[in-house]
């Protein structure tokens, strides 16, 4: 299945009001759908802070990975049709067909391997929703294009909330860049300090001219590691290129507009960008946040449609609160985006003209 | 653990100061023959990655108390080991008070060790095995035994002495008595091994309804049940069986013994069977070791039982030969089953139910059941060693309980009726427990016994008893009665000291109540239950196997016990048992001994019939 993951810059910021409102989208697509989380949802209360949380009901049809214990403790019937051998802290993932519709709760695989193996288990032809967890995106690079869930949750002020949502944006529009042509230094797991200060006395050792050699970084970058980095890089007689592996590297390195700051420090000097692009497909605005007073939790909410139009005015993506009425359009655009951008078939569906006439957004 | 299996594991505290659980967790991997890389406090989680890639660990484990922003923190460091490489090869587990499997799971850890995990399922866990028996909490509980190891020799040759002299005269009293209980229960005994056998029981049943009265009559003459009972449906049945399978395969609960070999019981009877395993199962969640079957005052003064699975009784659960094979059926199988038939004219027919239908333990006593429990001495002594030797039969161990002290007899009768008929219940091959009240009795308000503190005075019965003979005991029923309030949380604490000071005291089991049972007003909850369980665990926990230490009028209160036991089993030895109790010997009236009217003038010479 093509899978779209719905990830969230925080716990509360809409992940599966949003993951429910493409379900339905996912629902009118005619082909076989999917669904899975990299954490736990469906659950009646929020396990922190109390408050109640979205139901999530699938139609009669889908294909549900979810925990063998979970299985039967939504109202959907779920009729468990194969095991993954991907283990959960909950139980073993099994995939399952909903008989007959309802609710499910969904404990799914925690890691990028884990989802790539579910995934592979589902039916080839359709299309699989990937419910995210907290803020964590690192698993979703396992399928094919994201959906960015933001809100009053992440960040309370408004100005806030749409800086830090356009920076890390702006981190997922890194140019892709062409296979290294000189000499490569490549690092791995985590850039500490100290790596990036050996890192720049490879590059002073390799010398050569800009454009030749270029620095690889696999893994996290965060932005300690980076400051020390842009310090020595600009030390050097040098400017080499540097490639990050995909846009994790940069999103997990710390807070975005910190991030982005720190990578056009870089490119000032040198060509920076990506080994591989990662498609943010739209942006999820929620104006609610959980609203915390002598240790118990209200729902709080910031202006929405405020929230919505500026958001809208300054990110290059699809911006939709998923409870306005145009949702399920614009939605519907996303879903188209991801096939024209990513030249993605999925089987099954039918290829109307208003899925292929969508221009990518994506500048 | 060889080389190759050995496992590098990093141990990282998110928390700005605990470590702890993950020190404990330390010494046990190491024990194990793991390596161990223990990080200090407050380490941000991009250091921890960054130490898991450079000590290149198998794997990560991390301890939190969680609330907001740190599963916030928690879940990031989850995603950049992801991003980091690390969650290829490394598996990571989350542990902390508030840490739930469903917690970690949306935090992307592959485990989660919340409160009362074993050290033993973390290294499981490194290992990548479930935990062996015994690893797990609450996993090494085992049925435990009502075997006692006493040896039941008296330490006080007169009353020993004494004791067999009123037994022989007891037991030459009863020979050639009979009563249409006796009669009820050899037939009871003859159609359940009839029914087994695939025999007809039509001829044996008509003959049983013959000696019932009452409701009881009723019923087998028209099928008329007791106002409220109505009989319990198929699937209603059906839904408690599968409740109590799916309970049964849970996994066991938290230990509520701490090493102590007290045994912990308590009641129910909600009147429904299938209430009645509801709350078994609430009990067996916290690892009660036995229960203790509650049936209606009105069975007791009725002659012969019902047959049928019936629900809707107020005042504890009917006893009748479905009903106790739904409850046994219901019944984990950790638990030990006590179905008391102590008080009544189906005292002998009860014992043969439990003895046909599983139970390990059952409750009789001749001389309570007379002086407070409403039934005639005369009938409750025959039926009453009817009773005793099926127990033998059947292998029932049972208490012999001293309620009488509830009704303002002194404890000194009291002991010398229970001792009586546990001297019997030996000579007829049974193995009977002691059971002094562990409660704010009468004799102690009235005297003062307890103004000082309530250790003394139970302390006192326990080294008078010992001091008489060494017999097993169980005090109850149960342990604190009498000092419980309104206050759920002061009836809690005040049972579980009664429960720890029986420990401390060396005795064999103790009956609790829950902490609304005196006060409830209606049913019991389950959660009060909790309660009372809760807090026995704790102080269990709490005293271990230390001692709790009486003061010296303990002594000086259990001479005086011993001697006024003998004084009273002296007078009965001249008068004879079951004109004692007639006389007061045992308790008067004035004492709140009061010999009951239930079957009086019912027995009859075995030729008689």
């Amino acid at each position: 299945m093509v899978a779209i993951g719905v990830a969230g810059t925080a716990k509360n910021t809409g992940k599966t009001t949003t993951l429910t409102a493409l379900l339905q989208v996912a629902a009118g697509l005619g082909a076989p759908v999917g669904l899975t989380s990299i954490g736990f949802d469906g659950e009646d209360l929020d396990h922190l802070t109390g408050l109640p949380k979205p139901r999530v009901d699938v139609p009669a049809g889908t294909w549900v990975a979810t925990a063998r214990p979970l299985l039967k403790v939504g109202t959907a019937r779920l009729e468990p049709v194969s095991g993954t051998g991907v283990q959960t802290a909950v139980g073993e993932v099994v995939l399952a067909r909903a008989e007959e519709a309802g609710r499910v709760v969904l404990a799914g695989p925690a890691t990028a391997a884990g989802l790539r193996t579910v995934l592979a288990a589902l039916p080839r032809s359709g299309l699989c929703l990937v419910d995210g967890a907290f803020g964590r995106m690192a698993p979703m690079l396992a399928t094919q294009g994201l959906v960015l869930a933001t809100g009053a949750a992440y960040r309370r002020q408004l100005p806030a909330l749409l800086a830090e949502t356009a920076a890390l944006v702006w981190l997922f529009e890194r140019p892709v860049l062409d296979p290294p042509a000189g000499p490569v230094v490549r690092l791995h797991g985590i850039l500490t300090p100290n790596d990036a200060k050996q890192a720049s006395e490879a590059l002073r050792r390799f010398g050569g001219a800009a454009g030749e050699l270029r620095l690889v970084l696999g893994g996290v970058v965060p932005v300690a590691g980076l400051e020390i980095l842009a310090e020595v890089l600009e030390a050097l007689p040098i400017a080499p290129e540097i490639q990050f592996d995909n846009v994790m590297c940069l999103a997990l390195g710390g807070p975005p507009l910190k991030v982005r700051g720190l990578l056009r420090r870089l490119g000032r000097r040198s060509r920076v960008g990506l080994a591989r692009g990662f498609p943010l497909l739209a942006v999820t605005v929620n104006p609610f946040f959980p609203d915390e007073s002598g240790g118990k939790f209200r729902p709080g909410y910031v202006d929405g449609q405020r929230l919505r139009e500026e958001m809208a005015a300054s990110l290059p993506v699809p911006v939709v609160d998923v409870r306005q009425q145009d949702a399920s359009t614009v939605l519907h655009q996303v879903v188209g985006n991801l096939l024209s951008m990513r030249d993605l078939s999925i089987e099954g569906i039918k290829r109307t003209s208003s899925y292929l006439s969508v221009a990518p957004t994506h500048k | 653990m060889s080389g190759e299996a050995a496992k590098r594991v990093l141990l990282a505290p998110l928390d700005p100061v605990h470590d702890v659980g993950l020190k404990v967790i330390r010494r046990a991997l190491e024990a194990a023959g793991h390596t161990t890389i223990l990080l200090p406090p407050d380490v941000p989680p991009e250091e921890i990655v960054a130490a898991a890639l450079e000590h290149q660990v198998d794997v990560v484990l991390l301890s939190r108390t969680i609330g907001y922003q740190v599963a916030e923190a928690a879940a990031r460091f989850a995603d950049l080991a992801e991003a980091a490489g690390l969650r290829e090869r490394v598996r990571i587990a989350i542990g902390g008070m508030a840490i739930r499997p469903e917690l970690a799971a949306e935090m992307g850890f592959d485990a989660a060790f919340g409160p009362g995990t074993t050290p033993e399922e973390a290294v499981a866990f490194v290992e990548g095995r479930e935990p062996a028996p015994g690893e797990q909490r609450g996993a090494t509980r085992r049925r435990p035994a009502l075997a006692p190891t006493r040896t039941y020799r008296y330490r006080h040759a007169e009353i020993g002495r004494l004791l067999e002299e009123i037994a022989q005269e007891l037991l030459a009293w009863a020979h050639g008595r009979l009563s249409p209980g006796v009669e009820r229960a050899q037939l009871r005994q003859a159609m359940i091994r009839a029914a087994r056998a695939g025999e007809s029981t039509e001829r044996l049943r008509r003959e049983y309804a013959r000696l019932t009265d009452g409701a009881a009559a009723a019923f087998y003459a028209r099928g008329d049940l007791p106002p409220g009972l109505r009989r319990l449906e198929a699937g209603e049945l059906q839904a408690i069986r599968r409740y109590a399978e799916r309970a049964n395969a849970a996994p066991a609960g938290p230990e509520l013994r701490h090493g102590q070999d007290t045994l912990v019981f308590t009641q129910y009877g909600t009147g429904c069977p299938i209430h009645d395993i509801a709350h078994i199962k609430v009990l067996e969640g916290w690892s009660v070791d036995g229960v203790i079957h509650f049936d209606p005052a009105w069975g007791a003064r009725t002659e012969g039982l019902l047959e049928g699975a019936f629900t809707h009784q107020r005042d504890g659960t009917v006893i009748t030969p479905e009903n106790l094979q739904h409850i046994r059926a219901g019944l984990g199988p950790y638990t030990l089953w006590q179905v008391r038939a102590h008080r009544g004219l189906n005292t002998a027919e009860t014992v043969v139910l439990a003895g046909e239908y599983g139970a390990d333990a059952t409750k009789i006593n001749i001389a309570y059941g007379s002086l407070s429990g409403g039934t005639d001495p005369e009938r409750l002594a025959v039926d009453g060693l009817a009773a005793m030797r099926y127990a033998a039969e059947y292998r029932l161990p049972y208490d012999v309980v001293t309620n009488e002290e509830l009704s303002g007899v002194p404890a000194h009768k009291a002991f010398a009726g229970m001792l009586i008929v546990a001297h019997v219940g030996r000579r007829l091959g049974g193995t009977p427990y002691l059971q002094p009240l562990f409660c704010k009795g009468p004799e102690a308000l009235i005297r003062g016994l307890m103004d000082a503190n309530h250790v003394d005075f139970h302390a006192a019965k326990i080294l008078a008893l010992r001091r008489i003979v060494d017999a097993p005991i169980w005090p109850g029923a149960p342990v604190g009665f009498m000092t419980h309030t309104e206050d759920r949380v002061q009836s809690s604490v005040t049972t579980a000291l009664h429960a720890a000071l029986g420990a401390s005291l060396g005795v064999e089991a103790v009956t609790i109540a829950s902490s609304d049972e005196a006060y409830s007003g209606g049913p019991i909850t389950a959660a009060s239950r909790v309660d009372t369980l809760r807090a026995v665990a704790e102080a269990l926990r709490f005293f271990g196997r230390a001692r709790i230490e009486p003061t010296p009028a303990a002594e000086s209160l259990a001479d005086e016990l011993v001697e006024g036991i003998e004084q009273v089993l002296r007078r009965v030895a001249e008068v004879g048992f079951v004109r004692a109790l007639y006389e007061g010997v045992l308790g008067s009236p004035e004492e709140g001994g009061h010999p009951g009217r239930a079957g009086r003038g019912t027995v009859y010479a075995r030729a008689a019939r």
